[in-house]
């Protein structure tokens, strides 16, 4: 039977190919996707829907357009972003994202090379995870400070300039123009180094720790603003807990909160990203499920933590990240 | 008289030409692009102001308007010759004004005709504009409002303008939004004989911006001039969406004593000045020093 990881993964692939290379086949998924369907890909299948926002956000200066055809687009974009986000919710980014999937190629790499994998610390990853909003928040409002001419125009689009996907996958369909150093003005010039600049650190980041981009992406902080609206949801049946520790080792974001949850069902925290690799190891039944509109669509089970039995499973699971490079430092 | 002869010779060294009254009027006659706009309704308005030196400012000109709207046919943007319109715009200081505008994605082409001194001066323009309304107006190039008022003469049939010689891009389709960089191809079609430039007797281009000293020559390649528009630090200093020069490129006919010049807006190309090797070694240098901070941290205690 396949599991929860494999299937996620053959799902990461097919996005990868529809999102990067759909536009060659004629699909067009529009421009509101939550994910990294960068636009810069000359073939892509979809657009990332920040380049979206970024666009549209300056309309609400211009009345004639915010009330007219440009205004009411924006609008309908919008609803369909949140209807697309209440249907996945995060699971957009563990599952469809394709720069999720090449952080995870990343990943297999550094493990496959036997070289261990450098956590954070939970204090830094709650310091960091500020970023992301600072970043929200500077993409809505770079666009309006334009549309006032408070700031020079070749500032559109400030979030998509510096954002590491831009340069990195446009390079699969062979596409290296945006690793150039643009020396039109200094506008141009300090924001395309920038943007290497942030490459070469994600580059690296990346490859030491799973789904490092992540931690600072404003897409996973606004889908998490619609939180509330989402029927795909992570929940935990706290009763049946063994404390076992294996899910907070499997997650990818270095979630701590499933582990330390006691009391409480709703575990889906800001960072989450709704992979389920720790529904897929949790050795215990029915504690960790993925649900829709309340539907379980994959539990935990002993039989999917690996086959293994609940008294061998901690020992197990940690051992086998030990031999994969993700054994972390005690 | 020997110190008047020094003075036209030190005149003629420092200005570059003899000042012969009419000569190098051929490079003053031409159509400027003044202002690009979109209206809320979605129509897309060009304001164009044909440039006349003083020795002409007498003579009446003829100007025709061709609107042709592009089309997708098989995944390619194609525009056939669309319909013609005779205007008669204001004329003040000088110049003739005018503007067009269009609902839908279309290519606007303005001939502009003076007769001067047993000469031709045909100034074109060449620039696509993008309505998004979903239509061209029925009426084509409207009437303005207010100073800018035209009369619009219905020409369907174009027959002033049919036999005019036109200047125009060989390759319509590549020449969309023409930038910084591109390499931009033209042809001379003379539509009375049926003539296009291509043999290797027919003068090549002449390109100049006007306002700027730069001149450049427009080379014959596989029977069309080509010309690549250099790099351009104002326009890139200047910033902006939309920011664009007017290049004009200029052909002579002498055996027929036309003078052709075309306006062509030249767009500012984002990525035309880069610079891989600086990009590479940036990036390079920002993962060589991450690399060695992640080496160094990690044979820290870091996490407890």
């Amino acid at each position: 039977m396949i599991r929860l990881a494999q299937l996620r993964l053959l799902v990461q692939h097919l996005s990868f190919v529809i999102l990067l290379y759909g536009g060659r086949a004629g699909i067009r998924l529009g421009s509101a996707l939550p994910c990294f369907a960068c636009p810069y890909v000359v073939s892509c299948g979809g657009h990332c829907y920040l380049m979206g926002l970024q666009g549209f956000i300056g309309f609400g200066l211009n009345p004639e357009y915010f009330w007219g055809y440009p205004g009411l687009r924006a609008g309908l974009y919008f609803l369909l972003f949140v209807l697309l986000v209440s249907l996945l919710g995060k699971a957009w980014c563990g599952w469809i994202c394709p720069f999720g999937l090449v952080q995870d190629w990343l990943t297999m790499l550094r493990n496959r090379l036997r070289i261990r994998e450098s956590c954070l610390s939970p204090q830094w990853e709650k310091r960091l995870a500020s970023i992301k909003y600072i970043l929200l928040v500077y993409l809505c409002v770079m666009p309006v400070l334009i549309t006032a001419r408070l700031v020079h125009p070749d500032f559109c689009l400030p979030f998509c300039n510096i954002c590491p996907g831009k340069s990195l996958l446009p390079l699969f369909t062979g596409e290296t123009r945006h690793l150039a150093l643009v020396l039109d003005n200094g506008v141009l010039l300090g924001q395309s180094a920038l943007l290497l600049v942030i490459t070469g650190g994600m580059l690296v980041g990346m490859f030491f720790s799973r789904r490092f981009f992540c931690r600072f992406c404003p897409l996973l902080a606004l889908i998490h603003l619609l939180k509330p609206l989402t029927l795909f949801r992570l929940v935990k049946e706290p009763r049946g807990c063994i404390g076992c520790g294996t899910c907070r080792r499997a997650c990818d974001m270095g979630v701590q909160d499933v582990y330390l949850e006691r009391e409480g069902v709703d575990v889906q925290t800001e960072a989450c990203t709704d992979c389920g690799a720790c529904a897929d190891v949790c050795p215990s039944n029915k504690v960790l499920s993925l649900r829709f509109a309340g539907i379980p669509l994959f539990s935990s089970s002993t039989e999917n933590a690996c086959g293994l039995k609940n008294g061998a499973t901690h020992r197990k699971t940690h051992e086998r990240q030990k031999g994969d490079g993700r054994h972390e430092r005690h | 008289m020997y110190y008047r002869i020094f003075l036209l010779v030190l005149a003629a060294v420092v200005f570059g030409v003899l000042p012969t009254g009419a000569a190098g009027l051929e490079e003053h006659v031409y159509w400027r692009v003044e202002e690009q706009e979109r209206l809320p309704n979605g129509c897309a308005v060009i304001t164009l102001a044909l440039e006349i030196p003083e020795e002409m400012s007498a003579v009446p000109a003829s100007i025709h308007v061709m609107l042709t709207p592009w089309e997708r046919y098989g995944g390619r943007l194609v525009a056939e010759r669309g319909k013609v319109f005779g205007v008669v715009p204001p004329r003040a200081e000088g110049r003739y004004r005018l503007r067009v505008h269009s609902g839908a994605f279309a290519r606007i082409q303005v001939f502009g005709l003076l007769r001067f001194e047993g000469k031709e001066y045909h100034a074109q323009v060449s620039m696509n504009v993008f309505g998004s309304a979903g239509n061209v107006d029925s009426d084509g190039p409207q009437t303005g409002s207010g100073p800018d008022a035209m009369k619009v003469i219905r020409m369907p049939d174009a027959a002033e303008v049919a036999d005019w010689p036109e200047l125009r891009p060989a390759d319509t389709e590549r020449m969309i939004i023409p930038q910084i960089g591109q390499e931009m191809r033209f042809v001379l079609i003379e539509h009375e004989t049926g003539h296009e430039t291509g043999s290797e007797s027919d003068a090549g281009l002449r390109v100049y911006k006007p306002g700027t000293d730069f001149t450049g020559t427009a080379m014959m390649r596989d029977g069309v001039h080509v010309f690549v528009p250099p790099h351009d630090s104002r326009l890139d200093a200047g910033g902006g969406y939309g920011q664009h020069a007017d290049h004009v490129f200029v052909a002579e006919v002498p055996e027929r004593g036309r003078v052709i010049a075309l306006t062509i807006p030249v767009y500012r190309a984002y990525l035309g000045n880069t610079s891989y090797g600086m990009g590479l070694s940036v990036l390079g240098l920002s993962a060589g020093i991450c690399w060695l901070a992640v080496r160094h941290f990690r044979n820290r205690r870091v996490y407890s």
